[in-house]
């Protein structure tokens, strides 16, 4: 059977590859951009939920972007955390960003903790060459980090307007990249006794909501975050995370429709003639639209399939150059991304393809 | 002597270009008959209106007034859909440029023909046997540049017969091709003619091609001006000077 529309595709090959890298480009940039949040956020969450707390506990109007916190609680809150019952451990930590590791820039969220306390919440800090922290320089740095910036023991960082050493190499995936102890850390951002958010650990697993309802009333106002549910928490506070994925969603779409509203504009003109001799031959307005629009289907699937590449490679290329974010490519947004892509082509393709079904056959035979 | 039926007719005939303010009138008053397996040559100076004449009867245009009936279907009175499947089932149409579809091959382009109307799929068989028609079996496969000018024209009246239409309208079918491939085609449509019983109404102004069909309408300032063969409806010194062309 003859296939007018892979015909037109292969037989015009600068616009079938142009429209295919518009397609794909729009395709691959959502997936990225989205996957890029989405993946940075998981991994913050799967690695606050990694420590093996069950319920982190933060003063009222806290962010759970820990970041974004300074240190308002009193360290002595502790105390009337552990008297809550059911709780075991109430670890404090008190966290600071750093803008600068080893004289290159990059934001990096420091946990100045209580080792001791910290260990008892769960995985603690499972350190894999050097020792734990024990002195008021002392600074752990977990595997990716001292990957990415040839890292080592012994190493001297400044940070924060303090010297600190590196005396131990921690398993990266639970908390954050870099630990001091919390005394250094008070001393180093002028808070003594003070903690951002306690570490709850519960005795019961079983327990943990009604152990969170009892902190909910007893320290009323106070965030009460459980930790099996902190990814979506954080998701849903990520101020313009939301936003972003439409705006870049949207910029998909848009990008589609306007290349092939192009392509199969300028190919309706520069096929007038054949369009009027397949009008000649008898071909109906269903058939001569089907036709545009098959084509526009083709070169939008192949987009959206090259695409898919594309985000495999940017996904490759952002992890080879920056090791500690993270890109998460999902089935849900390659569907969607799909979805987008090729909606977006087939509604530019309408016009084009009305247009040329609209054609008067003697005028468009004459077409030069 | 057998009594043909009428495969294409019309009825007083008008076709009004407007341009601007200005009526042009290109067909005025066309009344004509075209029995079954009848060769009609349709010949007249340029912008005489033939071709316009041709796009009428061939559904591709519509009348400003007056009627064309193909086997006694009113082109006036059916929809746009049943229109153009008259068109493709029923008028077999052969233009001077040959107008192949450049992407397909040879073969596509006779499938596409078939395709158009969701008509059973031409095998390749069938295809290669519209080609042996016009001599082309072993261009199958060939798209329309890769062929002579001849060759294309050729495989334009193979494709034109794919659906086995009532009847053939050609425009200027040799208008662009040299003597000796303008003999071949003519000699393909005759053939055509006589062996098939195709009906064909063919416009042309080369004297030598309208006198290969069994009656030539002679055409002049949109009107008919005579029907018969060559020598009573076209003057000898007219004649005369295209047959030393």
């Amino acid at each position: 059977m003859a296939n007018l529309a892979l015909a037109n595709i292969f037989n015009r090959k600068t616009r079938t590859i142009v429209g295919i890298l518009a397609v794909a480009l729009g395709v691959a940039l959502v997936l990225v951009v989205v996957g890029l949040a989405e993946g940075v956020l998981d991994e913050v969450a799967d690695r606050i939920s990694n420590v093996g707390a069950d319920i982190m506990f933060q003063a009222p109007d806290s962010s759970p972007f820990l970041a974004l916190n300074s240190g308002v609680l009193s360290t002595r809150v502790g105390e009337k955390l552990t008297e809550v019952p059911g709780v075991t451990v109430a670890a404090p930590v008190l966290t600071n960003r750093v803008m600068k590791v080893k004289g290159e820039n990059k934001i990096v969220m420091i946990f100045g903790v209580d080792q001791a306390s910290y260990d008892q919440v769960g995985a603690g800090i499972e350190i894999v060459e050097g020792r734990g922290l024990d002195g008021p320089s002392d600074l752990v740095v977990d595997t990716i980090l001292a990957d990415a910036d040839s890292i080592i023991l012994g190493d001297k960082i400044n940070m924060m307007n303090r010297e600190f050493e590196v005396v131990g190499i921690c398993k990266a995936g639970a908390g954050v990249r870099l630990f001091t102890t919390i005394n250094a850390m008070q001393a180093a951002t002028a808070q003594p006794g003070k903690a951002s958010f306690f570490f709850i650990k519960v005795a019961d697993e079983a327990s943990v909501s009604d152990v969170a309802a009892e902190l909910e009333s007893r320290f009323e106002g106070y965030e009460v975050t459980r930790l099996d549910s902190f990814s979506r928490v954080m998701k849903e506070n990520a101020l313009g995370l939301k936003e972003l994925i439409k705006a870049f969603s949207l910029f998909s779409a848009t990008v589609s429709y306007l290349v092939i509203l192009l392509a199969m504009y300028t190919t309706i003109i520069e096929r007038t003639r054949e369009i009027g001799i397949l009008k000649a031959l008898g071909a109906s307005n269903p058939f001569i639209i089907r036709t545009v629009m098959v084509e526009s289907l083709l070169i939008c699937a192949m987009g959206v399939v090259t695409g898919f590449f594309l985000s495999v490679i940017g996904r490759w290329a952002i992890l080879a150059l920056f090791p500690t974010l993270m890109v998460d490519l999902t089935p849900r947004w390659f569907l969607t991304s799909a979805i987008l892509g090729i909606s977006g082509g087939l509604l530019g393709a309408l016009y084009p393809a009305y247009r040329a079904a609209k054609l008067d056959p003697v005028e468009a035979l004459n077409f030069e | 002597m057998t009594e043909r039926s009428s495969v294409l007719k019309t009825v007083a005939l008008r076709k009004v270009y407007r341009t601007g303010s200005l009526d042009v009138p290109a067909l005025q008053g066309i009344d004509m008959e075209v029995q079954a397996g009848e060769f009609v040559s349709i010949m007249g100076p340029s912008g005489c209106g033939k071709t316009t004449l041709l796009q009428v009867l061939g559904g591709l245009s519509k009348p400003t007034s007056g009627h064309v009936y193909v086997e006694d279907v009113d082109l006036g009175s059916v929809s746009d859909s049943e229109l153009t499947k008259i068109r493709c089932l029923k008028i077999g149409f052969v233009f001077q440029r040959f107008n192949l579809l450049p992407t397909l091959t040879v073969q596509g382009n006779l499938e596409i023909a078939r395709q158009i109307y969701g008509g059973p799929p031409v095998s390749r068989q069938e295809v290669g046997d519209m080609l042996e028609i016009v001599h082309l079996r072993h261009k199958l496969d060939y798209k329309p540049l890769e062929l002579s000018v001849g060759e294309q024209q050729r495989v334009a009246i193979a494709r034109a017969l794919v659906n086995k239409p009532a009847i053939l309208l050609a425009d200027e079918p040799t208008g662009n091709l040299d003597s000796r491939n303008s003999e071949q085609v003519l000699r393909l449509l005759a053939d055509l003619n006589r062996e098939r019983g195709q009906t064909i109404v063919m416009i042309t102004h080369n004297l030598q091609a309208a006198d290969i069909g069994d009656r030539i309408i002679e055409m002049l300032d949109g009107q008919i001006m005579g029907h018969g063969n060559l020598p009573e409806s076209v003057g000898e010194p007219e004649r005369a000077s295209s047959q030393a062309r």
